[in-house]
């Protein structure tokens, strides 16, 4: 039988997490596998701790000089959050296109990040917007970038006493245009087999992309964004930055026949979203 | 009027309570847990099974294998292809099959049991794919068996095709093909049994628990009397609880223990040991005159089975039999056949192999109509066939023929949806049509049901019947038949059903067959105790020589107002004199078997019939197909429950909607719905349902089924609307991602983004 603690302050909660806890936020992904692990007869972990009562992590100030999006947000909040909905637009569209109802009033930012799927539309969404994961443990804390936090499908470094507070992000330049796209085998509940996440400033003074359910770990394509900041935006534009996404897909995953179906929608679905950002930053299409 | 009004459900008010007792429900304190050693990895022969890690853990009563079991080993649910050893005795078939069954105090001690229970296994060559195993040498699934792999080959044939395709105006040619499916009824298969007045008792979710009594017994090696099968709620089945799952497991169990056992499927190990839909590979040859008239199919059909032959033959019939759509065609040339392989076992599904042809005929349909310049749902409306026709199988249909009624209701909003359906850069739209014809009851051989009414001195009237209702609603249709007949309200009339103690064999819930033939049943057996009621009130009465007639719960005599009995009188007289007031009552439907060489014959007696149009949206981008509207129209003879009606249509077009664009089961890799996706609420269209009613002569006040015709024309009317957004018909099920992208991307330039 595990224990399961839901300490109220950090402090108590790191103390319990280098007890060798294993950490449950909305619990959407740790409760299958700790069920999976049940039918197969795996121990089940001793200590539970669960995050979602910690001030800390349930910090939300995007206003800021620094803005912060703490680990135990909700899919929910972020969906119907103004504030997230006026300053990260495509974290609020990204959010909306979570799973279910269900898992959105449960399902948390950080534990979309501690999973480490690639195919996370929370990741995706705040890769594009720079993340920095704030860490904690005993011995302190310290910041990664989102993109070196985790290293490929399912794995992280995440030390085995450390949690994630939280998320920096950046600021984006005033009127940038923000755009994600997601593409699923049905209309909810569908695990991305593609996202994209978008925002360009006027006059492509800054350009982020990232795309998602595509690579190993989370990443910008920071040559798309070069190309695209080069470059005279319009149609052609967009269609060269997707053919060059999906160019950087193959360079880095290889070419299987799998791959045939990546390989088209990367290049439509990022030129579409590309050129979606743009509109919404008030250039013409 | 009970007769087309929608009254509550039975049961309604116990499932919104949570208070229906499902085959999970079912367990009690001090029943002992089972679990089975599945096998993954198939075919393989086994070497040895030992028991002894598993019987040294806490808690493990016992471990059973297929030398336990007492009587034939050998399961499925039709009598002359029963093949399936539920514990497997010598070799593996396929995977998921289970080899050994562990008794457990606790549910983690049968698992951890399970896990410890070595079995030595030895990889035997095996072979996966349909057309593989019909091949020359190929390794066979069930050594030694005469006809090798091929569990059945199945022909229609009238007059001549290639001089038929020789004289037509045009003539297409294609293939098609659908995926294999999992029914995913919400609830998993689970049940108990017990020990009962020495009576061994098995209840637990099932489509037909007489069938399931008549298995357990031939495995047990017991007689009929000494074992009860009760259906417990079930919650739904789409034909994958037709198969026995638990029941056997559960029974031998407890036989040899003495003691009460539940077992309840994980969604895993439902997904992994029950059957599937079969998937179909379909060459199809179509000609037709200039006006679009049909004159010759040619159709071959491929199917798999799995390792076990479960419904097969049923489908591979079936299939064939309604090969060429519900359409006149004078020349026909239908091969029908299906393949054993190592694959996860396939059986009953919604539609027994209709679904997957509807596919082929539709999409020939369009095809033709493309190629003579004609109007898609004129031709159809064209070949319809209408009384007096003959069948591909040369029956002449007399009445209770409603496609053109069909067709009629469908083609305003087709129409209107054809006009709308521009598209855009971002989306393209496509509108599609899909009908088809489906044969109510089992294919050319006798399957009668059977029912019983007994009104009692208390002024009601009980309905025994052995009908499992299985979400569709019998119970309160089979109420509602008899609600009329007898004159007497609704609410008077209480229900013993499914338990095989007090009820009689009523056939599978399948093949759409419950309203037509047990309402028949019910039908006789209330015309039976009227006969009986009105014989006794006619003594009591002395009025010999007048018309009696039975309503409001009275008898009255025709003219004679003054002249009346309680009906309640007129019981409690007969069983002072020791008589029940009980009807009974049976029916089956008037077939002719197929004639081997041709399959020519009458299988059905009645035929539903039904259009549907769909209309959806493409994203050019991703591939992704969002379904807009759906219309269906539906000929159900006459709605007895019009609201029922109306559910079943929705649901079935939504389980066409998983066919038609999603469902995929990968045997082997498959394992829960993590990686197996159906529609959900936010995949669901807009859905117009529309009741035809063409009275069907020899059903109930005119009713015939809807339950699988609902979803059968949804996948070709998605395929088709899919097709016509992408300028390229899609032959090929489910349209997934990678399909719609594929033919995106091979339309060329014209169809790139921005």
């Amino acid at each position: 039988m595990s224990r399961y603690l839901a300490p109220d302050n950090l402090a108590e909660a790191v103390a319990i997490r280098a007890q060798g806890a294993r950490i449950v936020a909305g619990g959407t992904d740790l409760m299958i596998s700790l069920r999976q692990a049940r039918l197969e007869g795996q121990p089940q972990p001793e200590l539970i701790l669960d995050v979602t009562r910690i001030p800390e992590l349930n910090r939300l100030e995007l206003g800021a000089e620094r803005p912060f999006l703490g680990a135990a947000v909700t899919f929910r909040r972020l969906k119907t959050d103004p504030e997230v909905a006026r300053v990260y637009p495509l974290l609020a569209k990204a959010a909306s296109m979570v799973g279910s109802v269900q898992v959105r009033q449960t399902g948390t930012i950080g534990g979309n990040a501690a999973n480490s799927s690639p195919a996370a539309d929370g990741v995706s969404a705040i890769t594009a917007l720079g993340a920095v994961a704030l860490l904690a443990s005993p011995r302190g804390q310290r910041e990664l970038p989102l993109s070196e936090l985790i290293t490929a499908p399912n794995k992280n470094l995440l030390a085995a006493d450390e949690l994630i507070m939280g998320f920096w992000l950046d600021r984006l330049p005033d009127g940038a245009g923000q755009a994600f796209s997601k593409v699923g085998r049905r209309q909810a509940v569908a695990i991305a087999r593609l996202n994209v996440a978008a925002a360009i400033a006027p006059e492509l003074r800054e350009v982020r992309l990232s795309v998602g359910a595509c690579f190993p770990s989370p990443r910008r394509l920071t040559l798309v964004e070069e190309l695209v900041m080069a470059g005279q935006p319009g149609p052609e534009l967009w269609r060269q930055a997707g053919r060059a996404a999906a160019t950087n897909f193959t360079d880095v995953c290889g070419w299987r026949s799998s791959a045939a179906y990546k390989v088209e929608a990367i290049a439509r679905v990022t030129a579409r979203t590309l050129a979606t950002a743009w509109a919404k930053a008030g250039g013409a299409a | 009027m009970i007769l087309g009004t929608s009254p509550l459900r039975s049961g309604s008010r116990e499932r919104v309570l949570g208070d229906t007792r499902f085959g999970a429900d079912q367990g009690q304190a001090g029943d002992l847990y089972l679990a089975c050693v599945r096998i993954h990895k198939a075919p393989a022969r086994i070497d040895g099974i030992d028991p002894a890690p598993a019987l040294a853990l806490p808690g493990v009563v016992r471990v059973f294998t297929a030398a336990d079991i007492p009587g034939v080993n050998r399961l499925g649910i039709i009598p002359v292809s029963k093949d399936q050893e539920f514990l497997a005795e010598e070799l593996v078939r396929c995977p998921g099959q289970a080899v050994a069954l562990v008794a457990a105090e606790t549910p983690e001690a049968a698992r951890a049991g399970a896990r410890a229970v070595v079995v030595k296994l030895t990889g035997a060559p095996g072979v996966y794919d349909m057309a593989e195993a019909l091949a020359e040498g190929a390794p066979l699934v069930h050594p030694g068996r005469e006809q090798g792999n091929l569990l059945d080959l199945r022909v229609i044939k009238n007059g001549d095709v290639e001089a038929a395709f020789k004289a037509s105006a045009v003539v297409v040619e294609a293939d098609y093909t659908t995926s294999m499916i999992e029914h995913s009824a919400l609830e998993t298969e689970g049940g108990r049994a017990w020990w009962e007045d020495g009576k061994l008792h098995v209840t637990a979710c099932t489509q037909n628990p007489h069938y399931d009594r008549d298995d357990l017994v031939r495995f047990l090696g017991l007689k009929p009397e000494d074992l009860v099968v009760i259906q417990a709620e079930t919650g739904g089945g789409f034909g994958g609880k037709l198969d026995v799952s638990v029941q056997p497991y559960l029974a031998l169990a407890a036989w040899h223990l003495k003691r009460p056992t539940r077992l309840v499927y994980t969604r895993e190990e439902s997904f992994l040991s029950t059957g599937k839909r079969h998937p179909f590979r379909m060459h199809y040859v179509t000609g037709a005159d200039e006006q679009g008239r049909l004159t010759a199919v040619k159709a071959e059909l491929l199917a798999d089975t799995g390792a076990f032959a479960s419904y097969g033959l049923a489908v591979c019939m079936r299939a064939a039999v309604h090969a060429a759509g519900p359409y006149y065609v004078p020349n026909v040339d239908v091969t029908s056949r299906m393949a054993y392989t190592n694959n996860v076992w396939t059986g009953a599904m919604r539609g027994f192999g209709v679904p997957q042809v509807a596919l082929a005929h539709e999409g020939q349909m369009d095809a033709l109509a493309d190629a003579l310049g004609l109007d898609r749902l004129e031709i159809r409306r064209v070949n319809a066939l209408r009384p007096g026709q003959a069948t591909i199988t040369g029956q002449v249909l007399k009445g209770g023929v409603g496609l053109t009624q069909c067709l009629d209701k469908v083609e305003p909003i087709y129409r209107t949806w054809q006009a709308k359906a521009k598209g855009d850069d971002r989306f393209a739209e496509g509108v599609g049509l899909g009908v088809m014809y489906y044969g109510i009851g089992n294919t050319g051989v006798s399957n009668p049901s059977t029912a019983q009414l007994e009104w009692t001195t208390d002024g009601r009237v009980v309905l025994f019947t052995g009908v499992a209702d299985i979400g569709q609603g019998s119970d309160t249709v089979l109420r509602q038949l008899a609600a009329t007949r007898l004159g007497v309200r609704l609410e008077q009339i209480d229900l013993v059903r499914g338990d095989t103690s007090r009820t009689t064999n009523a056939g599978a819930t399948s093949a759409s067959r419950q309203t037509y033939i047990s309402g028949n049943a019910v039908m006789a057996a209330a015309e039976n105790l009227e006969a009986l009621v009105l014989g006794e009130a006619r003594k009591m009465l002395g009025a010999r020589h007048q018309e009696l007639v039975l309503e409001d719960g009275m008898v009255r005599v025709k003219g004679d107002p003054e002249s009346a009995l309680g009906v309640t009188e007129v019981v409690r007289h007969l069983t002072q004199r020791g008589q029940a007031a009980r009807g009974e009552g049976g029916f089956d439907p008037h077939t002719v078997p197929l004639k081997p060489d041709t399959g020519q014959g009458k299988p059905y007696a009645a035929y539903a019939w039904a259009a549907q149009c769909a209309f959806v949206e493409v994203d050019r981008d991703s591939g992704m197909v969002r379904v807009k509207e759906i219309a269906a129209a539906h000929d159900v003879g006459r709605a007895i429950h019009p609201k029922a009606v109306l559910g079943q249509i929705c649901g079935g077009v939504m389980m066409g909607l998983g066919l038609g664009l999603m469902e995929e089961f990968h045997p082997g890799k498959t394992s829960n719905f993590e990686d197996y996706h159906i529609p959900t609420s936010a995949d669901a269209p807009r859905i117009t349902p529309l009741i035809v009613e063409e009275p069907e002569a020899t059903g109930p006040y005119g009713a015939k089924g809807v339950g699988e015709p609902a979803l059968i024309p949804t996948a070709p009317a998605l395929a088709a609307a899919v097709g016509q957004a992408l300028g390229q018909p899609m032959r090929h099920l489910p349209l997934s991602l990678e399909r719609v992208m594929e033919t995106l991307a091979g339309a060329g330039a014209k169809d790139q983004p921005c």
